[in-house]
């Protein structure tokens, strides 16, 4: 096979090239793959990308290599791969790719790009997050299922302040929990409910959760990770693989799959077969995180359900 | 493993204790001169050309000619006044892009060992250099002399890899330029199918020392019979039948692009109109 090629998708030439290089060693799943699943999970992971700025997570040797991110996008990039210009505090200006389009996603995964993550806002709108976010991280020997159950826990919660929440796999070793505002939110706002949220619960379970980054108030914990809600973080995207032995995907769920997979002790994972099975059965079951318009509640409601909750 | 280099990675005012080891070796056999009567081994003598007289070690120094026979003597002093710089440092003076950098620059793979200490500024280095993308270029003095070189993060360490002086590499312009002539669409087709055929995935294991492995076989059998032996033949691998990876993208990309506009892209929830 040769290793460098073009790929025709819609009129644009994309070079592709070292398709039969392993990036995963355990499985043997090639660059190829890789280039394989993104193109056909696009139909679902374009939108999520649509008007983000990317950062680029690059893995040239494969997972077991060294990577580096890339915020800006490479200069060497073709013209049809459009940026998206974000100041910085100094003043200077970073070029993010946009991935509008698959040719642009084909291009960057060419790249190396395993792992793509986004901010929760949409370019131009950069000081509003589409969404409120929380990811769960667990301390070991806490695992996914213990992040199932504080899942649980804050969809219970924003069930009764009248929201709808999703949730998804990191495709790592947590779970992420997003609610779509969709609306004039700003990110004071959200990092101040969340903050609220994740110390609130901290302090009712001291013995699950715990909202300090500090890694050794983790142990056994899960992690509540509010801090996500700010214009500088990013956060894995949905669909997005992921850089580990296994060429796992963050996978949106259903709440019915999280409560199954507590009581079943069945931790959620899933690789990118089972991915672009589910979305082909499913459809993309995190659309309604880009257009379900929800208000966030004032912080004295979430204070006054938090006190009941137990 | 023997210690080749004990020293400290400098930069700023950090300092980061560090052993060297080579990253490679060189297997090659070894052979002795005899004398062909009666395998005498042959030793050799220094001898001064005027006289052919023998010349004790004590006795030699060392000489530049720096014309047809005209020399320069070069002291040990000398060498050793040019090495004021030389101390047990890798001393760190950019950090650069690594797809910067020629790789025809790189020449020998050293493991930069951390030393009782350095753990935290090691590791430290280390992910900085990941995070950025960057590696670090340095000058080095290892025995009597100074290398350039570069500090790479690989896997859970630090690798030194010795580099050549950009003006050491042959200038590319010394060499004839292949004539563009025009290559016909069927000739180019032809030569990408023969490289499909031979693509195979980089497997370390596939590629070894076929010549040495013969060579060895070769004094084995001579050694055991005491007589000629023919080479053993070299075996060569043919590359595995690789699955067509390039077709299986195309058909992919056809599915979905065609699949667009049928494919059921909502689940639950309905579609509203987006904010921002």
């Amino acid at each position: 096979m040769a290793k460098e090629t073009t790929l025709d998708i819609d009129g644009t030439s994309v070079a592709v090239s070292r398709l039969d290089k392993v990036f995963y060693p355990k499985t043997g799943f090639t660059k190829g793959d890789v280039l394989d699943y993104y193109i056909r999970v696009s139909p679902f992971l374009l939108p999520h990308l649509k008007d983000r700025p990317v950062s680029l997570k690059r893995y040239p040797d494969g997972v077991d290599g060294f990577f580096f991110y890339e915020k800006n996008c490479p200069a060497y990039r073709p013209a049809w791969v459009k940026t998206m210009k974000v100041a910085k505090s100094d003043g200077s200006v970073i070029k993010y790719c946009s991935m509008n389009c698959l040719p642009a996603l084909v291009w960057a995964v060419n790249l190396a790009d395993l792992e793509l993550h986004t901010f929760l806002h949409r370019y131009p709108a950069l000081h509003r997050p589409a969404c409120l976010a929380f990811d769960l991280d667990p301390g070991p020997p806490a695992e996914i299922l213990q992040c199932a159950e504080v899942a649980l826990l804050l969809r219970r919660i924003f069930q009764q302040l009248g929201l709808e929440a999703f949730a998804k796999t990191s495709g790592s070793k947590g779970m992420q929990v997003y609610v779509p505002l969709n609306t004039s939110a700003t990110y004071g706002k959200t990092k101040e409910f969340a903050e609220m949220m994740a110390k609130v619960l901290a302090e009712k379970f001291p013995d699950q959760i715990t909202g300090m980054m500090s890694k050794a108030k983790r142990p056994g914990r899960i992690f509540v990770d509010w801090s996500q809600n700010d214009e500088k973080k990013t956060t894995v995207c949905v669909y997005s693989l992921r850089a580990r032995e296994h060429p796992t995907v963050s996978t949106p769920v259903t709440w019915r799959e999280v409560q199954s997979s507590v009581k079943s002790r069945k931790p959620l994972a899933f690789d990118t077969e089972q991915v672009l099975s589910r979305v082909a059965k499913r459809g993309d079951l995190f659309a309604p995180v880009l257009t379900l318009k929800q208000k966030l509640p004032p912080i004295t409601r979430l204070r006054a359900v938090l006190a009941e909750i137990a | 493993m023997r210690t080749l280099w004990k020293g400290a990675i400098t930069f700023g005012l950090v300092s980061i204790p560090v052993s060297l080891y080579p990253a490679t070796r060189r297997e090659e056999l070894r052979f002795r001169m005899l004398r062909k009567s009666d395998l005498s081994p042959v030793s050799f003598k220094r001898v001064a050309e005027s006289d052919g007289k023998e010349v004790p070690w004590d006795q030699i120094v060392k000489g530049y000619e720096y014309e047809k026979g005209k020399f320069v003597v070069l002291k040990e002093e000398d060498f050793a006044r040019v090495d004021v710089e030389a101390t047990q440092t890798v001393d760190i003076m950019n950090f650069v892009r690594m797809d910067e950098v020629d790789p025809l620059l790189f020449y020998k793979p050293y493991y930069l060992e951390v030393g009782k200490g350095g753990d935290k500024a090691y590791v430290l280095l280390r992910e900085a250099m990941e995070k950025s993308g960057r590696i670090a270029i340095a000058k080095v003095v290892i025995r009597v002399r100074q290398h350039l070189a570069a500090i790479k993060p690989q896997k859970e360490g630090l690798v030194l890899e010795l580099m050549h002086f950009p003006d050491e590499l042959t200038d590319i312009s010394r060499f004839a330029e292949p004539q563009e002539r025009k290559i016909a669409a069927a000739e180019m087709k032809m030569a990408q199918q023969l490289i499909e055929s031979m693509s195979a995935k980089w497997n370390p294991a596939d590629y070894v020392d076929d010549y040495r492995t013969a060579l060895e076989k070769m004094i084995e059998a001579k050694v055991e019979k005491g007589g000629s032996a023919k080479p053993a033949k070299v075996r060569r691998r043919h590359p595995e039948n690789v699955i067509d990876l390039v077709s299986v993208l195309k058909q992919s990309i056809r599915e979905t692009c065609a699949g667009k506009t049928t494919r059921k892209r909502q689940g639950k929830g309905k579609p509203r109109r987006k904010a921002a």
